[in-house]
C-alpha cells in the first residue's frame, strides 16, 4: 500500500514537472522583448503587396529585399523596406519597366550574420532570386556577401556601413558610406575651418576608435597636429580631469568621439563648465537627440559630420515629403533616401538587361552607371562596389530655443569638403 | 628574530616611500610651479569631487568605527540615494521620457519606511507609554501608526508629481514639532513663573502656526520639488539600512564569529541591490536634473561649477553636524562608548541595538547625500555605489579610521591625489592611483594621517 502511493505521488510529481516545463516552454515566443515602439509605425507585413497592374499581366521582375525587419535593427529595416515599397509603388504607377511591373520579395535578415544567410538561402533556393537589395545590417551583411560572391548573386545594400564589405566581392556593392569616410571627411572639415592644432577625447570601443583614427590619419595627412588625446571607459561619469589636461594643451577644436549619446552628451557638458569655449567637433552620436539633452545649451554650435540629407537637394526634401505623407513619421532621413535610390538605379539596370535572372548583366551595368537621387547627384560605383561622389555632411548644433522635433536639434550646413 | 627582521625591513620600507612620496610631491610641485592655471584648475577639480569622497568618508567611518565590520550595503546607499532622487524626479523633469512608477518599489520601500517608524516609536517617544497600557491596544496602537506611516509613504512615492504638495504636511509638522520643542525648553527658563500647562499650551500653538506657515510656503513654492525629493530619497536609504540592521545584520553577528561574515552577508546584500536596481533602471548611466548651481563660476581664471562649491558646503555642514552630535550630546557618547567595547557599554546600560541602528540610519543618509550630489554633479549608474564605497573608504583610511577630522581631510586628499597624479598620466589611471594611495597607506601609515585617539 505504502509502495504504491510513493510511486503515485512520484507520478504525480513528474507530471506536474512536465506540465512546468510544457508550460515554460510554451510561454518562451511570449516572453521575448515587445518590438522597440521608437517608430511607431505599422510592420512592413501589413503593408500590401503591390498590386499586379490590372492592365498589365506581364511577367514582374522580381527583386530580394533583405533587411532586418525585426530585432536590433528593427529601427533601421522596416524604414529601409517601406522606402523600397514606396519606390516599386511609384515605378509601377508610372508603367513600370519595359512593360512589366516591380516586385519585391522581402525576407528578415535579422541583424545577424546566421539569419542573413538563411534568408540568402530561401531567396536563392525557394524563390530563383538573383538580384537581392540589402542588408540593413553590416554583420548580416558580412554573412551573406561570401556566397552571394561565389554563386554570382547580386547584393546591394543601402544601409551597410562596415569598411570590410568595400572587399566582399564583384557582386556586392552598395550606395551606404563606408565608415572610413566619417573620419576622412571629419578630418577634410576641420582642416578647411582652419583647425591646425587638435585635442581628441575618444570612448575606448572599436567604432569610437575607428572614427578617431581615421579622423586623425587625414588631419595630419592635410598638415594637422594633435597635441592632447584622452580616452575613457564605457562606465565613466566624470571626464573633468581628462578634460582640464585636453584643454590644457590650448588645441584650436576639440574631436569628441563617443560610442554612447550619454557620454558623448557629458563630455560636451563639462567641456564647457570648465571654461572651454573653442570649437568642437563629433560624428553623429553626440550629436544624438539624447546627448543634446544632456548637453543642452553647451552643445549650441559643436559641428558633427555625418550623413543626411543635403537640404539642397531638392530630390531628397521630395521623397522625404513623399514618405511622411505615407507613412506619416520620418525616422532615419538619409538611409530612407538611400534604400529608395537603390531601387530605382536597380530598375534603371533591369531595363537595360531585360532579365532578373542575368546578374552578370546587372553586375556590368552597376559599374557603368552615374546616378542621381534623394541622396546626391552624379554618383556611381568604383571597381570595389563603393559608391563614389557622395560625402557625409557637416552639422551645426541650434541654440536650445530653436531646437525641435522636426529639426532634431540641428542645421545642415552642407556637404563636407574634400579638398 | 624573523620579527624584528621584519620590523627592520618595513621601518626601511616606511622610509623608501616617504622619500618615494616627497620626490612625487616635489615634482609635482615643479609641475605647478611651470603651470599654475592648470594646477589651479585640477585644484578645483580635486575640491568638488573630494567634497563628496569626505562625505562618504565621514559616514563610513562612523558605521565602521561603531560595529567594527565593512558594511558594504554604505555603497547601495548611495546608489538607492542618487536613484531615488532619479526615481521620483522622472516624472516631470528629464523631459518625461524614463517612466519607472512601480507599484511594486512603492510597495516595499512603503513597507520599510512603515515598520522603522513603528520600531523608533516603540524605542522611542512611546516607550513611556507601554506600561500604562494593555499589551494589545499598545500593540494596535503602534502597529496602527506604521500602517499609517506606510500608507502616507505609499501615497507620496506614488504621486511623485504632487511631491511638494503631498510632502508639506509632514515637513510643517516635524517643522511644528521642533519649534514647539524649542519654546518650550525656552520659556522654561525665560518664564519660568509660569505653569507648565501655559508653558505647553503656548510653545504648541505657536510651533503650530509656524509649522502651518512652513507647509503653507511650501506646498506653494515652485522649484521645491527637487530639493524634496533629496530629503525623502536620502530618508529612504537611511531607512532601509536601519531595517538592514535591526531585521538581518543584528541576527548575524549574534551568531558571526568573524567580521567576515558580515562582509559577505553585506556583500549580498550590495549586490541584489545593484542587480535590481540594473533591472529597474537599466544599467546605461542616467543624468539627474538640473539643478540651481549647474552653471560655472571663475575665480582667478579656473572655472568651478555653482553646485560644486554648494557640496562642498553641504561636506563642511555635515562634518560640523557629525560633530557636534558624537563631541555634545549623550548619543555622541554612546555611540563612542559602543564603538570602543560594545559589551561593556551594554554592560553600563546602553542600549546598543537602538544607538547602532540610529548609526546604521545616519551612515547611509550620509552615504545617499554623497550619491545624490555626485549623480548632480556627473550622472548616475547602478555601479556607482561600489565606486563610491571604495572611494569612502580609501578617503577614510587615508584620513584615518574612526577619526572624524581624518575623514574630511582624507577625502579632500584623495580628490586632489586623484587629479594631480594624472596630470602626466593617461586620465584612465584616476581610480587606479586611487588604489596605489590605499596599497601605500595600508602598507606602511595603516593608523593614517590623522590615527584615532
Amino acid at each position: 500500500m505504502r509502495k504504491i502511493g510513493t510511486v503515485f505521488i512520484t507520478v504525480i510529481v513528474l507530471a506536474a514537472l512536465a506540465a512546468v516545463l510544457a508550460a515554460c516552454n510554451g510561454d518562451e515566443p511570449e516572453s521575448t522583448p515587445a518590438p522597440e515602439p521608437a517608430p511607431a509605425t505599422p510592420a512592413p507585413a501589413a503593408e500590401p503587396a503591390p498590386e499586379p497592374e490590372p492592365e498589365a499581366p506581364a511577367e514582374p521582375f522580381r527583386l530580394g529585399v533583405m533587411e532586418s525587419v525585426t530585432g536590433a535593427g528593427e529601427t533601421y529595416g522596416t524604414v529601409a523596406v517601406q522606402a523600397k515599397q514606396m519606390a516599386v509603388d511609384e515605378i509601377n504607377a508610372a508603367g513600370g519597366i519595359n512593360g512589366r511591373p516591380l516586385e519585391l520579395v522581402v525576407e528578415d535578415s535579422k541583424c545577424n550574420a546566421q539569419d542573413s544567410i538563411t534568408a540568402y538561402r530561401k531567396l536563392t533556393d525557394v524563390d530563383g532570386i538573383k538580384i537581392i537589395l540589402g542588408t540593413s545590417c553590416s554583420g548580416a551583411m558580412l554573412g551573406a556577401a561570401p556566397l552571394a560572391e561565389e554563386e554570382g548573386v547580386i547584393m546591394f545594400s543601402g544601409l551597410a556601413t562596415n569598411p570590410d564589405i568595400a572587399e566582399a566581392g564583384d557582386y556586392i556593392f552598395r550606395t551606404s558610406l563606408n565608415d572610413i569616410l566619417v573620419g576622412t571627411d571629419t578630418g577634410n572639415t576641420l582642416w578647411a575651418d582652419g583647425v591646425r592644432k587638435l585635442a581628441t577625447i575618444t570612448e575606448s570601443t572599436d567604432y569610437a576608435e575607428g572614427v578617431r583614427r581615421t579622423t586623425v590619419e587625414q588631419f595630419e595627412k592635410r598638415g594637422g597636429e594633435v597635441v592632447a588625446a584622452e580616452q575613457y571607459a564605457s562606465d565613466v561619469t566624470d571626464f573633468r580631469s581628462q578634460l582640464t589636461k585636453l584643454v590644457a594643451a590650448e588645441p584650436d577644436a576639440i574631436h569628441i568621439s563617443a560610442q554612447a549619446e550619454f557620454s558623448g552628451g557629458t563630455v560636451v557638458k563639462q567641456l564647457r563648465e570648465i571654461g572651454y569655449e573653442g570649437p568642437l567637433y563629433s560624428e553623429i552620436v553626440a550629436a544624438g537627440t539624447t546627448a543634446l539633452e544632456i548637453a543642452g545649451e553647451a552643445a549650441t554650435g559643436l559641428k558633427a559630420v555625418f550623413v543626411d540629407l543635403d537640404p539642397a537637394n531638392a530630390k531628397g526634401q521630395e521623397v522625404l515629403g513623399n514618405f511622411r505623407a505615407r507613412y506619416d513619421y520620418v525616422t532615419l532621413p538619409w538611409y530612407l533616401g538611400s534604400a529608395y535610390d537603390d531601387v530605382y538605379i536597380a530598375a534603371e539596370c533591369l531595363k537595360q538587361t531585360g532579365d532578373d535572372q542575368d546578374a552578370d548583366g546587372f553586375r556590368d551595368c552597376m559599374y557603368e552607371i552615374t546616378w542621381s537621387g534623394a541622396i546626391g547627384t552624379d554618383y556611381s560605383f568604383d571597381e570595389k562596389g563603393e559608391v563614389v561622389g557622395l560625402t557625409n555632411v557637416v552639422v551645426e548644433v541650434l541654440p536650445l530655443a530653436e531646437r525641435t522635433e522636426e529639426n532634431y536639434g540641428y542645421r545642415v550646413l552642407g556637404p563636407a569638403p574634400t579638398e | 628574530m624573523i620579527g624584528n627582521a621584519l620590523a627592520a625591513l618595513r621601518d626601511q620600507g616606511r622610509l623608501a616611500a616617504l622619500g618615494l612620496s616627497l620626490l612625487v610631491i616635489a615634482y609635482l610641485a615643479w609641475k605647478v610651479g611651470q603651470s599654475p592655471q592648470q594646477a589651479l584648475q585640477f585644484a578645483f577639480n580635486g575640491l568638488a569631487v573630494g567634497a563628496i569622497y569626505a562625505l562618504l568618508a565621514m559616514g563610513f567611518t562612523l558605521v565602521y568605527s561603531t560595529v567594527w565590520f565593512f558594511d558594504l550595503y554604505y555603497g547601495a546607499a548611495a546608489t538607492l540615494g542618487a536613484y531615488g532622487v532619479f526615481y521620483l524626479r522622472s516624472s516631470d523633469a528629464l523631459y518625461s521620457r524614463y517612466e519607472v512608477a512601480n507599484p511594486v518599489i512603492n510597495g516595499v520601500l512603503a513597507v520599510v519606511a512603515g515598520c522603522v517608524v513603528a520600531w523608533l516609536l516603540h524605542v522611542g517617544p512611546m516607550a513611556r507609554l507601554q506600561p500604562k497600557l494593555p499589551d494589545n491596544a499598545y500593540r494596535a496602537l503602534v502597529s496602527l501608526l506604521g500602517i499609517a506611516a506606510a500608507g502616507y509613504t505609499l501615497a507620496v512615492l506614488s504621486f511623485p508629481e504632487h511631491l511638494r504638495v503631498l510632502l508639506a504636511p509632514a515637513v510643517g509638522a516635524a517643522a511644528a514639532i521642533v519649534v514647539g520643542m524649542f519654546l518650550f525648553g525656552l520659556l522654561e527658563r525665560l518664564a519660568a513663573g509660569l505653569g507648565s500647562g501655559v508653558r505647553a499650551i503656548a510653545a504648541t500653538l505657536a510651533g503650530s502656526g509656524v509649522g502651518a506657515v512652513i507647509g503653507y510656503l511650501l506646498a506653494g513654492a515652485e522649484g521645491a520639488d527637487l530639493y524634496l525629493s533629496w530629503l525623502l530619497s536620502c530618508l529612504l536609504a537611511g531607512s532601509v539600512g536601519l531595517a538592514l540592521y535591526r531585521g538581518l545584520y543584528i541576527h548575524m553577528r549574534a551568531r558571526a564569529k568573524s567580521p567576515l561574515i558580515m562582509l559577505v552577508a553585506s556583500l549580498g546584500v550590495l549586490l541584489s541591490l545593484t542587480a535590481f536596481i540594473s533591472i529597474a533602471f537599466e544599467s546605461a548611466p542616467r543624468p539627474l536634473p538640473a539643478t540651481f548651481g549647474s552653471a560655472s563660476i571663475t575665480i582667478a581664471g579656473a572655472y568651478i561649477k555653482g553646485f560644486n562649491v554648494f557640496a562642498i558646503g553641504v561636506a563642511l555642514l555635515g562634518f560640523a553636524a557629525l560633530w557636534l552630535m558624537l563631541r555634545k550630546t549623550t548619543f555622541g557618547r554612546a555611540v563612542r562608548a559602543i564603538g570602543d567595547d560594545e559589551q561593556v557599554a551594554r554592560v553600563v546600560g546602553i542600549n546598543t541595538v537602538v544607538v547602532v541602528s540610529i548609526v546604521f540610519f545616519i551612515g547611509a543618509v550620509y552615504a545617499a547625500l554623497a550619491g545624490v550630489l555626485s549623480g548632480h554633479d556627473t550622472a548616475i549608474q547602478p555601479r556607482m555605489g561600489l565606486l563610491l564605497l571604495l572611494k569612502g573608504w580609501i578617503a577614510s583610511v587615508v584620513g584615518g579610521i574612526g577619526n572624524l577630522y581624518g575623514a574630511i581631510l582624507g577625502g579632500f586628499v584623495l580628490g586632489m591625489v586623484e587629479q594631480f597624479g594624472i596630470w602626466d598620466l593617461a586620465g584612465e589611471w584616476r581610480d587606479a592611483i586611487a588604489f596605489v594611495l590605499l596599497i601605500l597607506f595600508l602598507s606602511f601609515w595603516p593608523n593614517g594621517l590623522l590615527p584615532r585617539k
